[in-house]
């Protein structure tokens, strides 16, 4: 084949760089062998590839590579990361998920702590008592209240309707339980902006709280039995802790040691609710 | 160690074994320097250049795309951070900053003669457009494909091999009585 037009250079290019395969390159090869102009084009190119290739080797000082190695080892290791997808516990060689376990544990345990700070003579903790008879005196008035508004409420759906009759945790005081949003919905900021009603009712639950804790208190005091120290936020708070909201804690996990689990970087986030928190 | 893949090797770093990968390292390590030493023109900044290659493969190496070679992506990475290491600097790093050793030649003379050739024809290399210069400094050990190439740059095949044919044809014409 002499026909230059049929053949581009870059393909004779191509064929000096051994890009090409069968039948391509015996096709350039043929032609070059026939055609002057397309054989000088391919020597020009060599001589400039190897030029470049000659020009362009230049070697690192003596002895550069013999420590290379560590010394990028040692940079990776003082960054203290594992490749993504592998946890750091893992390129310490730690065990992750007994580790894992145990930062829950204590973390739960601590969390639980902050809601019952010791047992009573009736084997139960503090915070268990408290909210036991905080819980039974809502129910109670909820009851009453339900009682009160059954003939209203059956007109429209029905008495099995009832929170009592489905035997539904009350989420808030009973005063407030008909009027939605519920208090666990709303926001810290929407619990202040009461009416002046309002504001005077949960002035007297306060009230009626206080009084009822220093009871429970004496009460406790004069029992035998290791003596609980102090309710959460003793001396802190205005008002003893009330049971108006979730309480929530968060949890952090240690990362997964699972090869195909995609990163958190820093860790599993888990969100658990505490005992009573609704 | 050294019979395995690199596959076989970065299976054994991702399942823990780090040892495994200074083996990674010690076989691309003057591959990767040189890549970074031709981009870069200083020992200094590919000595940088070159360990931080290894140190982001090492802790990508989740992201690895093993349908390809090893090389083509550690060389990717090399020539991003050049492309940064560039950035930084505002310009090139001057050729003059070398101090060419006149290689290990019995003869001074020639190799005298060797080594200003060689500034000349990496000058004229420096001297070509961007993208006709980093397709023939990639292509200049012969390592990599028109296709790696491409990949590596993130342009066709056929870019590749344009852009590498009007360079060298730039450089032959430069370099008459040269080479």
């Amino acid at each position: 084949m002499n026909d230059c037009r049929k053949i581009r250079p870059e393909d004779i290019q191509a064929y000096v760089d051994r890009e090409l395969m069968a039948p391509d390159r015996s096709v350039i090869e043929e032609h070059i062998k026939s055609c002057p102009g397309c054989r000088a084009l391919a020597e020009e190119l060599s001589r400039v590839e190897r030029a470049v290739a000659e020009a362009e080797c230049q070697e690192a000082p003596e002895g550069y590579f013999e420590n290379f190695g560590s010394r990028v080892t040692a940079k990776i290791a003082s960054q203290g990361k594992a490749p993504a997808g592998r946890s750091l516990w893992n390129l310490l060689g730690w065990p992750t998920v007994p580790l894992a376990a145990a930062a829950a544990l204590a973390l739960a345990i601590t969390a639980s702590r902050l809601m019952m700070t010791g047992p009573t003579p009736h084997g139960m903790t503090v915070g268990d008592e408290y909210v036991s008879r905080e819980s039974a005196k809502r129910q109670s008035a909820e009851t009453e209240l339900d009682r009160k508004e059954a003939p209203a409420r059956g007109k429209k759906s029905g008495s099995s309707t009832s929170r009592a009759a489905l035997d539904i945790p009350p989420l808030v005081p009973s005063e407030t339980a008909s009027q939605p949003p519920s208090v666990a919905e709303r926001s810290t900021d929407e619990i202040k902006d009461t009416t002046p009603s309002q504001a005077a009712a949960k002035a007297e639950r306060e009230a009626s709280c206080r009084d009822d804790r220093s009871a429970y208190m004496e009460e406790l005091a004069e029992k035998p039995g290791p003596a609980p120290a102090t309710l959460p936020g003793e001396g802190l708070l205005e008002s003893p802790p009330r049971l108006l909201r979730t309480t929530r804690a968060i949890l952090i996990c240690l990362p997964s040691d699972r090869p195909d689990a995609s990163p958190p970087e820093i860790g599993t986030v888990l969100e658990i609710s505490l005992p009573g928190g609704g | 160690m050294d019979n395995l893949s690199d596959q076989e090797i970065i299976d054994q770093v991702l399942s823990g074994d780090d040892e495994a990968y200074g083996h990674l390292v010690k076989r691309y390590q003057r591959a990767v320097y040189s890549v970074a030493r031709r981009y870069l023109r200083s020992h200094l900044a590919a000595d940088d250049v070159a360990q931080e290659a290894f140190i982001r493969a090492f802790f990508s190496l989740k992201s690895y795309d093993s349908r390809f070679r090893f090389y083509t992506w550690l060389v990717r990475i090399t020539i991003n951070l050049c492309h940064d290491a560039v950035k930084r600097e505002g310009r090139y790093l001057p050729l003059a900053a070398e101090n060419e050793a006149a290689d290990n030649s019995a003869d001074p003379l020639e190799a005298a003669v060797q080594s200003d050739a060689c500034q000349r024809i990496r000058r004229e290399i420096d001297e070509l457009p961007l993208d006709q210069r980093e397709v023939i400094l990639l292509r200049a050990d012969r390592e990599l494909s028109y296709q790696e190439i491409g990949r590596v740059l993130g342009i066709p095949a056929g870019t590749v091999m344009s852009r590498l044919f009007r360079g060298r044809q730039t450089l032959a014409r430069r370099l008459k009585g040269i080479i």
